[in-house]
């Protein structure tokens, strides 16, 4: 039997970070996830959206251990707008986090999701290889340079 | 098939080797005691430990009084060996060795064995507080193997810390039961209750682990170790 105690005095408040999506649509059931980077309390947890209005709604999520999962579908927020959702918990012996937050764009339509797609047009690595043509352009100099010599060869 | 053959000509000992007996305290009361063995080396895949001196040559048939009657067994961190009865300074020593035979330097450590020092058992079960409301208090409770007239909770720095290597914890915020003087039968259990608050104050280090040891003195003046 131990005859001393081991006890760690914790004083750090948990990190945390939302994953939720960025855009989404009035109809999506969207998962957010509220991570820490510990093990948390589950007598704690302030979850809300603040819309453009600056109105508040509360949620309650699922209680994970380390996090607060929660399935959300915004189709009381208007179509077009920007809400904003605010997260604060728990660790296990009373720290409690930073406010932490995330906008989200609320869209009309799936179709307007495309803008992922659009994303990919930023792939504008394509064009920029297309630039490699300017090595053609120097070999052509090239070319000219020897047509040029073939001229002053022929002039003498 | 290749027509070679690669080999290492290892002839370095395994460097740096300690042994600790019971986390370095300078008195037990128990014959069985804990050591801890290491050396540098990261790797200690085949090492073996040799370890001899002032022990109960019945207890382990490996762990003999000399260096030349003892065996060597499989490298372990923390083997447990019982000293050999009798209160005195007992001393142990050990000697690593590699996977290949290289032996290191003998490593030694001395204890005091008095019997007549009062073991303390604590119980608890926490071992996580904060400094928020609510979360801010620790309690646990110790028992003395003898009656004893005085006791004393110290923020220690390492397990085999005496009554006089440590701070004692102050009550300045709320803690209880961390001092006291009377007359305590052994069956005593005396609960402790801490405040972080209180172990800030001691030095405690925030955000690690930290020792925590009562101490008790029994009828004949002798402290626990």
């Amino acid at each position: 039997m131990a005859s001393y105690v081991l006890l760690n005095i914790d004083t750090a408040s948990p990190n945390i970070e939302i994953y939720a999506p960025s855009y989404t649509t009035v109809d999506i059931l969207n998962e957010i996830v509220i991570q820490a980077n510990e093990e948390l309390s589950l007598d704690y947890q302030e979850i809300y959206v603040v819309d453009a209005n600056g109105v508040r709604y509360d949620y309650s999520f699922a209680f994970d251990g380390d996090s607060y999962i929660g399935h959300v579908r915004f189709n009381n927020f208007p179509v077009g707008s920007i809400i904003t959702l605010y997260a604060r918990v728990m660790d296990k012996v009373g720290n409690v986090s930073n406010l932490v937050n995330k906008a989200i764009h609320i869209a009309n339509s799936i179709t307007l999701l495309t803008m992922t797609i659009s994303d990919r047009q930023a792939n504008v690595e394509i064009s920029d290889k297309g630039r490699s043509v300017a090595t053609n352009d120097r070999a052509m100099k090239i070319i000219v340079a020897d047509s040029d010599r073939s001229e002053n060869i022929g002039s003498n | 098939m290749s027509n070679f053959v690669y080999i290492t000509l290892d002839t370095t000992a395994p460097a740096n080797p300690v042994v600790t007996i019971a986390g370095g305290a300078l008195a037990v009361s128990n014959q069985l005691v804990q050591l801890a063995i290491s050396v540098d080396d990261a790797d200690k895949t085949g090492y073996q430990m040799l370890i001899w001196g002032d022990v109960d040559t019945t207890y382990d048939t490996k762990v003999q009084a000399t260096e030349a009657t003892s065996q060597w067994q499989a490298y372990s961190a923390s083997p447990q060996v019982k000293l050999s009865a009798g209160d005195a300074s007992k001393t142990i020593n050990v000697r690593v060795r590699d996977a290949v035979n290289n032996p290191s330097n003998v490593a030694v450590d001395s204890v005091n064995l008095d019997a007549t020092i009062p073991t303390i058992t604590v119980t608890y079960s926490a071992t996580t507080i904060s400094e928020q409301s609510g979360k801010d208090t620790f309690s646990f409770t110790f028992q003395s193997s003898d009656a004893f007239t005085d006791y004393k909770v110290m923020l220690v720095t390492s397990t085999g810390a005496t009554d006089t290597q440590g701070t004692q914890i102050p009550v300045t915020n709320g803690s209880t039961n961390v001092s006291g003087t009377g007359s305590f039968l052994s069956s005593t259990v005396t609960t402790v209750t801490l405040k972080a608050q209180d172990l800030r104050l001691a030095g405690a280090n925030m955000n690690a682990q930290n020792i925590i040891k009562p101490f008790v003195k029994n009828q004949a003046g002798v402290w626990s170790a």
